[in-house]
């Protein structure tokens, strides 16, 4: 089976860790040799989004350099992988040897569900989840990879779960990175929005290729009745009959 | 040096400048896209010529000659003009262009019940006592069920301006695509002569309320395409 | 106020008003329904937009040439041209134009250019009666409003709306409510001063140049009736709006009405070329085109997002922008809403409108849809790197700060480790989104995260080893 090299973004590693632990747990079933350089820290995405392009700058060429030998990466966010793979070779401006490094260093990752389906060919990961589960298309890993059938392919083989589409599921959930914050307004309304189409699709969980927008759902959630709970596909994807997901 | 427009001098100097630097390539975009063809190719141009005028509202009336010179007598009829030399003032009028060669016949024909109330560039441009108008057309678009009229076809106003425009055409006049139609109008060379032309797709229309649908906003609220088979 | 401030104000107030979200809801799925059907009558609507990307790209690169020959064209047949480098410029032409030819009332069909140059105000102030003839703009025009989307201008209104409106305005009975009727009777209103009019004002969609046309697309016909009645018809519009050939509208003008409203070409597609020549039998005796610069020829210069002037105000990524729906394009202030609006008015009028490309979530919406390819969320990014420099110092110091705190390895996960705990201290003493609240820009409208006391590497490093748990680990774990 194929060895593969954990990217593990910042944000995960700190404040979703149960993230990256189901995605290693799923990968580990499969019989995937994993590896996890301890050195990574952030591929700089927050500072490239906010238009710091000259902060960003050193922490890919810090990530491309970490990564430099690894022949496969697997992320738990498909937003971290669009960064490393469409957005790295931006940041070299006129600096040609850099853009090189930037670039190659983006061919070999992937999204998770994209390595399962695209790169392994494996749809059915002997999950069991037998829930009503609704999928928010995140937009990179829409629009960016491409991935729109992936995770509902991976979903369907899942035993007892019911995919369900939500409303407009392919609409942006208002998380955005510093958008969140800066303007908050727009987006909690933008995350009222996708919460109410939720809601009506009656489901149980929302799961989604990026943590990320599942931290901003997550949150806002929290905050109104409802049962509608957040999960990252991974950890549906953990879970077997025989309580495989269990820590 | 323009000296009543000097600003032309200066966005003219400006762009030269601005352009000599080639543009960067897309981020999100690959150019390969444009090889492969845009439409598929028509199979039957009656067909679709047919089907699209009744996805855009334009009533199309085929038949032969004497057919349709009786449905324009009722249209007319319907919109209330009424036959006869003297139809008293005030009276709805109908205002058609002056015939081309090769329809005279035709049009001494749709218009001979009509003598009273007929009026055309002759008389003058025209205005809101003209309930509808006869022009031809240069050309039917298949593709979009659309007619491409010119200032020939009785000016500019004749075809907006009264609630109902009826358009006689022959069959042979429709050509495929959009671009048939595009590249007849420059036959002569680049430039048409013409000042003005219009590609109609239907009666006037807006849905600037609530996205509803309404016919006939600021032009006609029916167009009629008498079709020679 | 500054621009910003003025944003963020009009945005939170914006942002909870729920019945204009639910006229907006409505309205805006009725169009992508009709898109979405308009794009299936293509073959290949991708090729569709890279072609026309590549016919904007030529038009932009050699810009001058073309409307050289456009200048050259339209002249031929008695047609002016004036260049005009700024607002003011085009106003003022207008405005003389008018006074010499003693013009009392104007007729203007739809022009977001006329926007951007405020004519219809400077007409007003010169006495000149100035009337809005597309229905939405008449509607908008009547409330005193600028346009709320630069194809719908009226989007935000509901029916009982207009009813009010024409009630108060044009006496029409109180109980008139159906579309239908309401639009008869701006029609009768609107066809008596068409009549009386004697300048007549249009956009172009397009300039022609190897025709010597100007291009008006509309579907209601009173852009034909401003080019056909009054005695002088002005054409106002961008530099930008070149095409090379009169053939590329075969493609532009399906692309543009599918993206605009999903129809398969708009109803009436016009091509107008001077006054009435000698062999015409109506039409106006003068023709003028106003050629607007006002900061394209900068945008021109930029190698990086010059795409941006391949725009054909479809609207398409406004329709599928969920900060469009949020904020309204009244939310904007700006004459130009939505994505293209955030893109183009930093160009158009300099780094205090910088704020809108902060004001977005780079979802990519927008560049999926336009059908000239441009690369909208690709040229967010790109501003928010030309105006970080300018950003609050906090700001700046703050990432600053991150890429010190990322660039090693061992740093970021002590003070990662130091700071999950220092947070979970801070929020048991701190009500969540209260002043005391660190997290409060994001508690203010969700519950924060749970924490957790081991971060991922903690956990891999003790799955790997549990044996040699390092101290950290097992601190982290008991805390
Ligand atoms: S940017 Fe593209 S989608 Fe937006 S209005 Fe312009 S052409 Fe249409």
């Amino acid at each position: 089976m194929a060895k593969i090299t954990l990217f593990i973004p910042c944000f995960v590693d700190q404040i979703m860790p149960r993230a990256g632990q189901a995605m290693v747990r799923v990968l580990e079933r499969l019989g995937c040799e994993l590896e996890f350089p301890e050195e990574q820290t952030c591929c700089g995405q927050p500072a490239f989004n906010s238009g710091f392009w000259d902060e960003a700058r050193p922490l890919a060429a810090r990530w491309a350099r970490i990564f430099a030998r690894a022949e496969t990466v697997v992320a738990p966010s498909g937003s971290c992988a669009t960064m490393v793979r469409h957005f790295y070779p931006h940041l070299a401006g006129s600096d040609a040897g850099l853009r090189r490094e930037l670039e190659a260093a983006g061919t070999r990752v992937y999204e998770f569900s994209e390595f399962l389906v695209r790169q392994l060919h494996i749809e059915d990961v002997g999950a069991y989840f037998p829930h009503r589960v609704a999928m928010h298309d995140a937009c990179h890993a829409l629009r960016e990879l491409g991935l729109k059938d992936e995770p509902r392919r991976l979903l369907r083989q899942v035993r007892g779960l019911e995919l369900t589409e939500a409303e407009d599921c392919e609409r942006c959930c208002g998380f955005g990175g510093a958008f969140a914050v800066k303007y908050g307004m727009i987006s909690a309304a933008m995350g009222e929005r996708k919460i109410a189409a939720l809601s009506q699709a009656g489901v149980d969980y929302v799961t989604s290729t990026d943590p990320s927008c599942l931290l901003h759902l997550g949150g806002m959630l929290g905050r109104q009745p409802g049962r509608v709970r957040p999960i990252y596909l991974a950890e549906i994807l953990a879970q077997t009959q025989d309580g495989g997901a269990a820590a | 040096m323009n000296q009543e427009n000097p600003a032309r001098e200066r966005i003219l100097r400006r762009l030269a400048a601005a352009l000599k630097t080639p543009t960067q390539p897309p981020w999100t975009h690959s150019p390969a896209d444009a090889a492969r063809p845009a439409f598929a190719p028509l199979t039957d141009i009656r067909t679709h010529f047919r089907d699209e005028c009744a996805a855009n509202r334009t009533e199309l009336i085929e038949g032969r000659r004497e057919e349709l010179v009786r449905a324009f007598y009722k249209l007319l009829m319907d919109t209330g003009l009424a036959p006869g030399e003297n139809p008293g003032p005030g009276a709805p009028r109908i205002y058609a262009q002056k015939p081309a060669a090769g329809v005279e016949a035709i049009w001494e024909e749709l218009l001979r019940p009509w003598q009273g109330c007929s009026d055309g560039p002759d008389s003058g441009p025209p205005d809101d006592r003209h309930a509808t108008s006869l022009t031809l057309a240069e050309a039917l678009i298949a593709r979009t069920g659309s007619l491409l009229i010119s200032t020939a076809q009785g000016g500019r106003a004749a075809s907006v301006l009264p609630p109902l425009h009826i358009v006689y055409a022959r069959a042979e006049q429709i050509v495929a695509e959009l671009d048939d139609a595009l590249a007849r109008l420059q036959n002569h060379g680049p430039t048409p002569a013409r000042s003005m032309f219009s590609l109609i797709t239907g009666p006037s229309r807006t849905a600037d309320i609530e996205k509803m649908l309404v016919l006939g906003a600021h032009g006609p609220k029916r167009l009629v395409i008498l079709l020679d088979a | 106020m500054n621009a910003a401030r003025q944003f963020e104000q009009d945005a939170r107030r914006i942002a909870v008003d729920v019945p204009l979200h639910q006229v907006l809801k409505k309205n805006l799925a009725t169009y992508q329904h009709a898109a979405g059907l308009g794009r299936e009558r293509f073959a290949d609507w991708n090729a569709a937009r890279a072609q026309a990307h590549a016919v904007k790209a030529e038009a932009i690169a050699h810009l001058d040439r073309y409307l050289l020959e456009f200048e050259r064209n339209l002249t031929a047949r008695g047609g002016r041209v004036f260049w005009a480098e700024t607002a003011a410029e085009a106003r003022d032409y207008i405005l003389a134009l008018a006074r010499r030819r003693q013009v009392r009332q104007v007729v203007k069909s739809k022009s977001m250019v006329s926007e951007e140059v405020h004519l219809t105000p400077a007409l007003e102030a010169a006495g000149i009666a100035t009337l809005e003839t597309d229905l939405g703009e008449y509607i908008v025009q009547l409330r005193n409003e600028p346009p709320f989307h630069i194809v719908t201008p009226a989007m935000h209104l509901r029916r009982e709306h207009v009813a009010a409106l024409f009630h108060e305005k044009l006496g029409l009975p109180e109980s008139v409510h159906e579309p239908e009727a309401l639009v008869a009777a701006a029609r009768a209103e609107m066809r008596r001063r068409f009549l009386a009019a004697e300048m007549g004002i249009t956009g172009a969609n397009f300039l022609i140049a190897d025709a010597g046309l100007v291009a008006v697309t509309e579907n209601e016909g009173n852009a034909r009736l401003s080019a056909a009645l009054p005695r002088i018809h002005v054409v106002l519009t961008g530099i930008e709006k070149i095409l090379p050939r009169l053939r590329d509208l075969a493609l532009f003008w399906p692309l543009l009405a599918t993206a605009g409203t999903g129809q398969a070409v708009t109803c009436y597609n016009s091509l107008i070329g001077g006054p009435r020549q000698e062999n015409e039998s109506d039409g106006p005796e003068e023709m003028h085109v106003v050629l607007l610069d006002n900061g394209r020829g900068e945008l021109a210069a930029d190698p990086e997002q010059r795409d941006i002037l391949h725009c054909i105000r479809c609207g398409a990524c406004l329709n599928i922008c969920p900060i469009f729906e949020t904020v309204g394009g009244h939310g904007y202030g700006t004459t130009y809403q939505g994505p293209i609006g955030a893109v183009l008015t930093p160009h158009l009028r300099g780094p205090r409108f910088a704020h809108l490309a902060q004001a977005s979530s780079l979802c990519g919406a927008c560049t999926s849809v336009c059908p000239v390819e441009i690369d909208l969320h690709p040229h967010l990014l790109q501003l928010r790197r030309d105006s970080s420099r300018r950003r609050p110092w906090r700001e700046q110091a703050a990432f600053r700060a991150f890429g010190w705190l990322a660039g090693d390895g061992k740093r970021f996960e002590k003070l990662g480790r130091r700071g999950r705990r220092w947070l979970r201290y801070a929020q048991s003493l701190a009500a969540p989104s209260s002043r005391l609240d660190p997290l409060r820009p994001w508690t203010r409208y969700r519950a924060a995260p749970e924490l957790p006391p081991e971060s991922f590497r903690d956990w891999w490093r003790k799955r790997k080893n549990p044996a040699a748990t390092n101290d950290a680990g097992a601190k982290a774990a008991h805390s």
